[in-house]
């Protein structure tokens, strides 16, 4: 079944009601306009795609985009739109993609200070999303940030991971962080 | 100058690490090898008089013999480490073993507006992981304030 969206600068909206259901139902993906904390499929509302969620549901053949002069976007254009419009998407994508192939349920971190909150069922039934920081493997940083990261964090959980992509080859590797007491 | 507040430096060595290890009087009366680091701590936490060729070295004197611009850092952590009474000891350039019940925990010593990449931050996780020891990392503000987070590799 392929579902339907159309693309809004950086949001592709599913205008159908029983469409944007579903698309929600497949795994907490976007978010039904005016609802804050959605937990269940049962609303009446458009969805809301993130240009990342489309791009994947896109490539995972669940979406078709169409844009307002109703031309469809193949995967390929949508990617080369979304480099253009979201300056860390190379970096971004690659983490949203590897964390929903290993089945986790991926939201926006924005609240928590963090890229992703990342939940093993979902929200409202996790205790607590992990916070995942995207970051460049091959850039310096101010050990600083690890603190900031950190202190966001503690709200959520006492650990936060940092998922290091290699921008050449897309490999990611995940770092967990703590606050520890000597 | 052999009373107990008195350490008398023998010599002063670089080793494989480039750590200057100094080799001084024990107060039992045999010679030690110390860290630079600890050499700090002795001075300005123990009221130590650190004497090397019959002269008083200061705080100053023994950073210019460190002749490490991040000796000061290190020395920061160590002596927040030492003042909350852990047992301590200096291990390399920037890191510290840190020993608590039966565990080894490794500190590395970082400081904010000093870049590091984060592919070298990694390495030096994975690199303690492999040697089986828990790896901690204490961040140094601006104003000297140490923040300390473990870290470890994590398959989701």
């Amino acid at each position: 079944m392929k579902y339907h969206g159309r693309l809004v600068g950086l949001k592709v909206i599913v205008f159908d009601y029983e469409e944007a259901r579903k698309v929600f139902s497949l795994g907490f993906y976007g978010k039904p306009f005016g609802i804050r904390k959605p937990k269940s499929p049962d609303f009446n509302a458009p969805l809301e795609l993130s240009l990342i969620e489309a791009v994947y549901l896109v490539e995972k053949g669940y979406l078709e985009v169409r844009d307002l002069e109703d031309r469809v976007l193949g995967l390929r254009e949508l990617v080369g739109y979304a480099e253009k419009r979201i300056p860390r998407f190379k970096l971004l994508y690659p983490v949203y993609r590897d964390l929903r192939e290993r089945g986790y349920v991926v939201r926006s971190g924005l609240k928590f200070g963090a890229d992703y909150a990342v939940y093993e069922h979902g929200p409202g039934i996790d205790h607590a999303p992990f916070l995942v920081h995207v970051m460049p493997l091959n850039e310096e940083i101010d050990p600083i940030e690890i603190v900031r990261a950190g202190r966001l964090s503690h709200s959520v959980r006492k650990h936060f991971v940092i998922a290091a992509v290699n921008p050449e080859t897309g490999n990611i590797k995940y770092v967990m962080f703590k606050w520890f007491k000597p | 100058m052999t009373d107990d507040k008195t350490l008398n430096i023998l010599g002063i060595e670089l080793e494989d690490n480039d750590r200057i290890i100094i080799i001084q009087n024990s107060i039992e009366g045999g010679t030690k090898r110390v860290s630079i680091i600890e050499l700090l701590w002795l001075a300005y936490s123990k009221g130590k008089k650190i004497v090397y060729n019959g002269r008083f070295l200061s705080i100053e004197d023994l950073l210019k013999i460190a002749k490490n611009d991040f000796a000061w850092i290190v020395f920061t952590v160590y002596s927040d480490l030492k003042n909350r009474g852990k047992k301590v000891e200096v291990i390399g350039d920037n890191l510290l073993l840190l020993r608590r019940d039966s565990k080894h925990i490794e500190v590395y010593v970082l400081e904010e507006n000093n870049l590091i990449m984060l592919n070298r931050l990694i390495e030096l996780i994975e690199l303690s992981h492999r040697r089986g020891r828990e790896v901690v990392f204490a961040l140094v503000d601006k104003h000297g304030d140490v923040t300390y987070y473990s870290s470890s590799p994590i398959s989701l």
